[in-house]
């Protein structure tokens, strides 16, 4: 079985905001966080990637290496705007698989929304 | 179930619809309780915020956050404001705020937190049962070297209070509703002040639910003194 020496992790979480968000906007805005609070170095090992979002129910899922998961996470729950447009994060699971985060998502999207 | 508080929101009051959007969104991130700040000229409007707060099933905690000017100052708001409020918190200022057992917990209210805070402060403030609260909305809201001091001193400051036995209480010290988090990624935030995760849940729900519930009884009818409650009559 092929091995990588870096694990992902996958953060599954909602955007509360008025307005529509676009993932582009979304995905930028989180790298900038991630800039911010952790710099250069931390935006090149956090292995970051916006790997879905939508924009009407506000649920996406971020990748990140899980050396990097808890600096991931702080920048994405510091972000308190896309684009000029205040919105409030809120983590919902933190997973090993892109199967898992989604089975557990699609447990919660029906409840919340 | 653990019932989370956020023991501190500083909504707009003259705004109505503000102030339901910050309680309607805090009862959506999960909390059961809010302690909202009451300015002085406001206190009329408490009925109209406790009814808001029932609406959406949150317990509404009045609480009163003192500015002082000095000693004297502080200890005569204490004495008149003590027993309207449920909550007291004071902005902490060196050498003013000190020990004083009617002050529930110290905060840092500015952007850039005194360099003041040290063991001989800490301990003082642990002796009189006063708790440190950490308000993470301006960790959000600053940017750049501003939040790097503010993470710095702050840290310090949450060093002493920890090794003084200091009860840490964490809250948002939100001014919109945007600046408000869920109660577990309120306590994941915390984790970077060097409290550990599980440490940091309990500051937002069994520490301040403590403090809350302790006030109340102290100003309940049954209440005798420290210990000792009436529990019925022979």
């Amino acid at each position: 079985m092929p091995y990588s020496p870096v694990r992902k992790r996958y953060i599954a979480f909602k955007l509360l905001s008025d307005t529509f968000i676009y993932y582009n906007d979304l995905s930028q805005s989180i790298r900038i966080e991630i800039l911010k609070l952790h710099g250069d170095f931390g935006v090149s090992k956090a292995g970051y990637r916006l790997i879905e979002y939508d924009g009407k129910t506000g649920f996406g899922i971020v990748k990140c290496n899980h050396l990097a998961l808890e600096q991931t996470r702080l920048s994405l729950l510091s972000l308190k705007s896309v684009r000029d447009i205040p919105v409030i994060p809120q983590v919902l699971y933190v997973s090993g698989t892109i199967k898992s985060i989604r089975q557990k998502m699609k447990e919660t999207i029906p409840l919340s929304t | 179930m653990r019932k989370f508080v956020d023991l501190h929101i500083r909504p707009n009051l003259e705004s109505i619809n503000e102030l339901e959007g910050m309680i309607k969104t805090a009862s959506y991130l999960g909390f059961s309780a809010l302690g909202i700040a009451i300015p002085l000229d406001k206190c009329n409007e408490i009925g109209s915020i406790k009814k808001i707060c029932l609406s959406y099933g949150i317990d509404f905690v009045s609480r009163l956050d003192i500015v002082p000017r000095d000693r004297s100052s502080l200890s005569r708001d204490l004495e008149k404001f003590r027993s309207s409020f449920e909550i007291i918190g004071v902005n902490y200022v060196p050498s003013i705020v000190e020990n004083d057992k009617r002050i529930d917990m110290i905060f840092f209210s500015g952007t850039i937190p005194p360099r003041a805070f040290f063991s001989k402060e800490a301990r003082a403030a642990a002796e009189s049962l006063i708790s440190f609260e950490i308000n993470l909305g301006n960790f959000i809201k600053l940017d750049g070297l501003n939040r790097a001091e503010y993470l710095s001193r702050l840290g310090i400051a949450v060093y002493f209070a920890r090794k003084a036995r200091m009860k840490i209480v964490v809250s948002s010290g939100a001014e919109t509703k945007y600046l408000l988090r869920s109660p577990r990624d309120l306590a994941f935030l915390a984790t970077s002040f060097n409290l550990e995760f599980k440490q940091a849940v309990k500051s937002v729900s069994d520490i301040p639910l403590g403090l809350i519930n302790g006030n109340r009884l102290r100003s309940s009818s049954n209440y005798i003194e420290e210990g000792v409650k009436l529990v019925g009559e022979t």
